[in-house]
């Protein structure tokens, strides 16, 4: 028996990857990767188990690309052990929710669980990033990034639109980003890219209208600051904003070596790229009409003598721009924020922040973690400050992912296929033995991680088969990914902010446990009108479909945690059923939703 | 002090996770930071006054206008109806506004004289909700006060507390949100409340707690076969299934969905109105005694930069203050009237301490040119009553039209500020305010009372003058 289960364990650590072909595992593919069969899951489950014994150190499971050999690589060294690789079932719900951020539907799964061809995986990939769900859910995140809410008026449907086509049509990223900064527009109604700025605007001073007739009055340094922090956040991974109140020296020296070496001038000195930009709202009846905004570059530079709300005094006199990263100044006879894009993009950091925050967004967290909060000064392992790690936890890995990304000619697309290819994101959640956090930098498993707010939602769409009903544009969508802005009201608000939906105003929070969640689960509409046979639900589409209470329990468990029952699941389920056929299905789809499994992206 | 530069110094022992005074911080790794090796410490020679067992802060958000309110002052747009009277303990208050407001402000200790830099809604309504300035550079780490309250008093739930400790109403509405819990595990965070939603899902009939029962039991039995596997994706999944377990026992605990049943009498006295129900449900909660000791309530949409005193306007002082005045009242009145579970003698009152403030005051004198009146952060009042608070007390003084203050209410020349409330509020429930924590995923030190408020250090006593 134990020789029985060694052969297959060895088998499939050296050709997990071989699914299907003529060998060994790939005749046992099926088997192994947990197909249709219920009764034959109690036997992989004990497979699977005992399988992380035998797939032994990192260095059994194949290099697939170049993060793989980086991170197995490192794992050898080190003498930290992998997780084995993901089953078939794991993996197509993972990348589905990673990619497109839902839940697969029972028919995609099965054909997945089903294909015997070979990079069957890859191909999955590719298939998921070609789905509209795939510009919705990233279009999404774009949106959460840069605060899309009302204060950018409605132009925040157009950003939308706007986001959405770039993405879709793998628009260069070093282009969008240009396009942001550098966005002049009389309304902000028709110029998407525009949207980014007029969102970061501060007021003046509350209750006085602009002087729209003396734009030498109008100054705006907080707007600017704003988006200094911004820009600096989303397209190099630094956070600037401690430098934009004081110099680092004297405050940063425990926190970050290299912002400790900026000070307050050159942050006013990056900020001074939009020093000329002023966003002036348009009026009605003497009062500003919120979020809708003039964006142009109107004025003289940079004058710290400006009035402020937001910061204490700034001094120093107009400013010329300069890039916080390297102090290269603007080249006088260019646009400003032509030059903000040109040498923001040019810089090897702005590759390399970008690749780090879609890593961290595919693999739990980042090379540099967080992923906005890189230290310049501790990237270099032949160049350290004394005393500090080195920041990065796989610096070539990094540098090389920039690269990459950078020769790709910046395609996103490109990046997520390089990530989600690698065996190292492929790699299981079920660890071998005793985890301990600091194998956490190795990435020798999977993160577990909460859905977020909009996915939770989503997959309750999915798995129920009851759309919810928000609006992108003039069109009803229902999930809650296709819309623009959280727009929830009622019980729905209540349980999306539960699942720390943001409101695109207060500082974001990252999805977590909370009391709260189990509780609305058990009681909120959100789910409770969901799991009733009406309506055209999944679970009455079953009960109608099907005779066989078995069958009705087995699509249950596919379509809401996108896996086969065990059988022991499969008997308490349709023993659930056996006194009321309808309330009984209704409970099974209640507790569905309720698991763990459900709400956890393994 | 030495601060983590390597990822081994930040990683956990158990040994290093301490409890301190209840602050229980074992499982605090937060989702996206670093593992915690924290630690409390405190030079402390304060002596918390524990004297009340539960606060409720009453946040007026968006900014109630002093000066027509409960900082009077005569100026050329006092409306004609105001009807304003003189109390007994000198405070001027419209009748026409305040009737029974005006009743219970012999329970009231008023102090005039608080001060704030923030002039921002976000910003001052942040800095209520956490008690300090708001700085994106450490955001993700600072908890509300609320949880910080319900990590301290942890050590004090018994087994019979089924009820959060923090609960709020209406948070979302307000323009901070409701606020995570930091750097404190996810367990203490607040249980917001929408109270029209809280009165229809959490009062459950019989029939839906039997079918919950129902569910449940399919639900434990379905986790049970499969916990072995679960278990080894790793604690996040087990721990959400603690709390589901917990929510679970809430549920079923017959004193929640009591506490979400109120009168035709109540909604009569308390105002049909969001804030109604909330104080109506704050006072029930309160008085199931089942482990909820800190309640916000968000009374929003004060902010009248015009049209202040319109009645044609869609939001306007008259409105909001016809919210305010039965709701704060009937609270005061119903707490100081019920008889205290826990201690024989003493009335909720007795044990509950009440705040209620803005985040910043109005503009005094005429008003502005869209007829309303916008932010002022140089002097505005707060209430407090309750837990041994000295009814009647008018601390701090404002100028002839209430643009600065000229007594500032406490045993120092500074004025108070929030960060003197908070202390104050940690003070009445027994807990160390002087307290610190360091190692946190920044580096940086959380102390309770931050005393280093914008534009330079600040004292961080408590008002003890509201104790007469």
């Amino acid at each position: 028996m134990t020789r029985g289960l060694l052969i297959l364990g060895t088998a499939a650590g050296l050709f997990a990857q071989a699914a299907g072909d003529d060998t060994f595992a790939g005749a046992h593919a099926p088997i192994l990767n947990n197909a249709k069969k219920p009764d034959v899951g109690a036997v992989t489950d004990r497979v699977a188990r005992a399988l992380p014994a035998a797939a032994g150190r990192g260095g059994k499971i194949a290099r697939a690309n170049f993060v793989d050999t980086h991170i197995f690589g490192k794992m050898e060294r080190d003498g930290v052990v992998s997780a084995p690789l993901t089953t078939d079932a794991e993996f197509f719900r993972r990348a589905s929710l990673d990619l497109t951020g839902r839940i697969p539907s029972p028919a995609e799964l099965s054909a997945f669980l089903d294909d015997k061809s070979p990079n069957k995986r890859a191909r999955a990939i590719d298939a998921f990033i070609e789905t509209e769900a795939f510009v919705e859910k990233w279009s999404y995140f774009f949106l959460d990034q840069f605060r899309a809410n009302g204060k950018m008026g409605r132009g925040y449907q157009l950003f939308h639109y706007w986001l959405k086509d770039a993405i879709r049509s793998d628009r260069p990223y070093d282009d969008v980003a240009r396009s942001m900064m550098n966005a002049s527009a009389k309304s902000n109604l028709v110029v998407a890219a525009s949207n980014v700025l007029v969102r970061e605007h501060v007021e003046g001073k509350p209750g006085q209208a602009l002087d729209g007739n003396d734009i030498s009055k109008v100054h705006q340094l907080d707007t600017h600051d704003e988006l200094a922090i911004q820009f600096g956040k989303m397209f190099l991974g630094i956070n600037l904003s401690c430098v934009s109140c004081h110099d680092g020296a004297g405050h940063l020296e425990k926190v970050n070596v290299w912002l400790t070496s900026r000070t307050r001038r050159d942050f006013f000195a990056f900020a001074a790229f939009l020093g000329k930009t002023r966003y002036i709202p348009h009026l009605e009846n003497r009062q500003a009409i919120m979020g809708h905004f003039i964006v142009d570059d109107l004025a003289t530079g940079y004058d710290t003598k400006g009035p402020s709300l937001l910061r204490t005094p700034r001094w120093g006199g107009p400013g010329k721009p300069a890039f916080i990263l390297t102090r290269e100044a603007a080249k006088p006879t260019e646009e400003p924020r032509d030059e903000m894009g040109r040498l923001l993009t040019a810089d090897p950091q702005f590759a390399r922040a970008t690749a780090n925050m879609f890593f961290a967004k595919l693999m739990g967290r980042g090379i540099v973690e967080p992923y906005d909060e890189f230290d310049l000064a501790r990237q270099d392992p032949k160049n350290l400050p004394a005393g500090w790690d080195l920041q990065p936890s796989h610096p070539e890995l990094l540098n090389e992912l920039a690269t990459d990304f950078r020769k790709s000619g910046f395609k996103l697309k490109h990046l997520f296929r390089t990530i989600c290819n690698s065996n190292a994101y492929q790699l299981s959640a079920q660890y071998p033995g005793e985890w301990k956090e600091s194998y956490s930098p190795y990435f020798a498993r999977k993160f577990v991680r909460m859905l977020s707010a909009e996915e939770v939602h989503d997959a309750l769409v999915s798995a129920t088969g009851r759309p919810g009903a928000f609006k992108y544009g003039n069109e009803k969508v229902g999930m809650a990914m296709q819309s623009s802005v959280p727009t929830a009201t009622g019980e729905l608000k209540s349980f999306m902010v539960a699942f720390g939906q943001s409101n695109r105003s207060n500082p974001p929070r990252p999805p977590a446990a909370s009391p709260l969640q189990p509780l609305l689960l058990l009681r909120s509409p959100v789910v409770t009108e969901r799991v009733l046979a009406e309506k055209d639900s999944r679970v009455q589409r079953l009960l109608d479909t099907y005779k066989d209470d078995n069958k009705v329990v087995e699509e249950l468990f596919v379509g809401t945690l996108s896996r086969y029952p065990s059988a022991g699941e499969k008997k308490l389920a349709v023993d659930a059923m056996a006194a009321n056929r309808v309330e009984g299905a209704q409970n099974v789809q209640w507790a569905l939703v309720n698991l763990a499994e459900f709400l956890y992206n393994y | 002090m030495s601060y983590p530069k390597t990822i081994r110094e930040v990683l956990p022992t158990r040994r290093d996770l301490l409890q301190f005074g209840g602050l229980g911080l074992a499982g605090a790794a937060a989702q996206g930071l670093w593992p915690l090796r924290v630690s409390a410490s405190t030079g402390s020679k304060v002596t918390p006054r524990g004297s009340a067992r539960s606060v409720i802060f009453y946040e007026i958000s968006g900014a109630i206008s002093h000066v027509d309110c409960f900082d009077f002052k005569e100026n050329p747009d006092t409306q004609k109806d105001f009807d304003v009277r003189t109390l007994k303990n000198g405070v001027h208050l419209s009748h026409f506004l305040f009737p029974r407001t005006e009743k219970v402000m012999d329970k009231v200790a008023l102090l005039r004289s608080l001060r704030t830099h923030e002039q921002v809604h976000f910003r001052g309504q942040y800095y209520v909700q956490t008690g300090r300035q708001m700085n994106f550079a450490f955001a993700k780490e600072i908890p509300a006060i609320g949880s910080v309250i319900a990590a301290e008093l942890d050590g004090r739930r018994r087994e019979s507390d089924t009820f959060p400790t923090y609960i709020s109403f209406n948070l979302e509405k307000g323009a901070a949100g409701a606020l995570a819990t930091g750097f404190l595990p996810p367990r203490f965070s607040v249980f917001d409340l929408i109270p029209e939603q809280a009165l229809k899902g959490m009062a459950l009939d019989q029939k839906a707690i039997e079918l919950v029962e129902e569910r449940w039991r399919l639900l434990d039995a379905l986790r049970k076969t499969e916990a072995g596997r679960v278990a080894g994706y790793g604690i996040e999944m087990k721990t959400y299934e603690n709390f589901s377990e917990t929510a679970h026992r809430l549920i079923s605990d017959a004193r929640w969905p009591a506490a979400f049943q109120i009168t035709e009498d109540d909604k009569k006295r308390y105002g049909n109105t969001s804030v109604g129900v909330s104080c109506a449900l704050a006072r029930n909660v309160l008085k199931q005694d089942a482990g909820t000791h800190y309640i916000h309530i968000c009374h929003p949409g004060w902010d009248h930069h015009g049209q202040i005193w319109d009645r044609s306007a869609s939001s306007h002082h008259y409105k909001l203050i016809q919210e305010f005045d039965p709701a704060f009242a009937s609270l005061l009145e119903d707490l100081a009237e019920t008889p205290s579970k826990a201690t024989p003698g003493k009335t909720m009152l007795d044990e509950t301490l009440v705040v209620a403030m803005s985040e910043f005051g109005r503009t005094p004198g005429p008003l502005n040119h869209l007829k309303g009146r916008d932010h002022y952060h140089p002097c505005f009042p707060a209430m407090f009553a309750g837990a041994g608070v000295k009814g009647g007390l008018v601390l701090g003084a404002t100028n002839k039209d209430g643009t600065a203050h000229t007594e500032t209410g406490w045993n120092r020349k500074e004025q108070p500020r929030i960060e003197n409330v908070v202390a104050t509020m940690y003070s009445a429930l027994g807990i160390d305010w002087t307290k610190s924590v360091h190692n946190l995923p920044s580096g940086r030190t959380y102390t309770y009372v931050d005393p280093l408020g914008a534009n330079g250090f600040v004292p961080t006593d408590e008002i003890g003058t509201i104790y007469g």
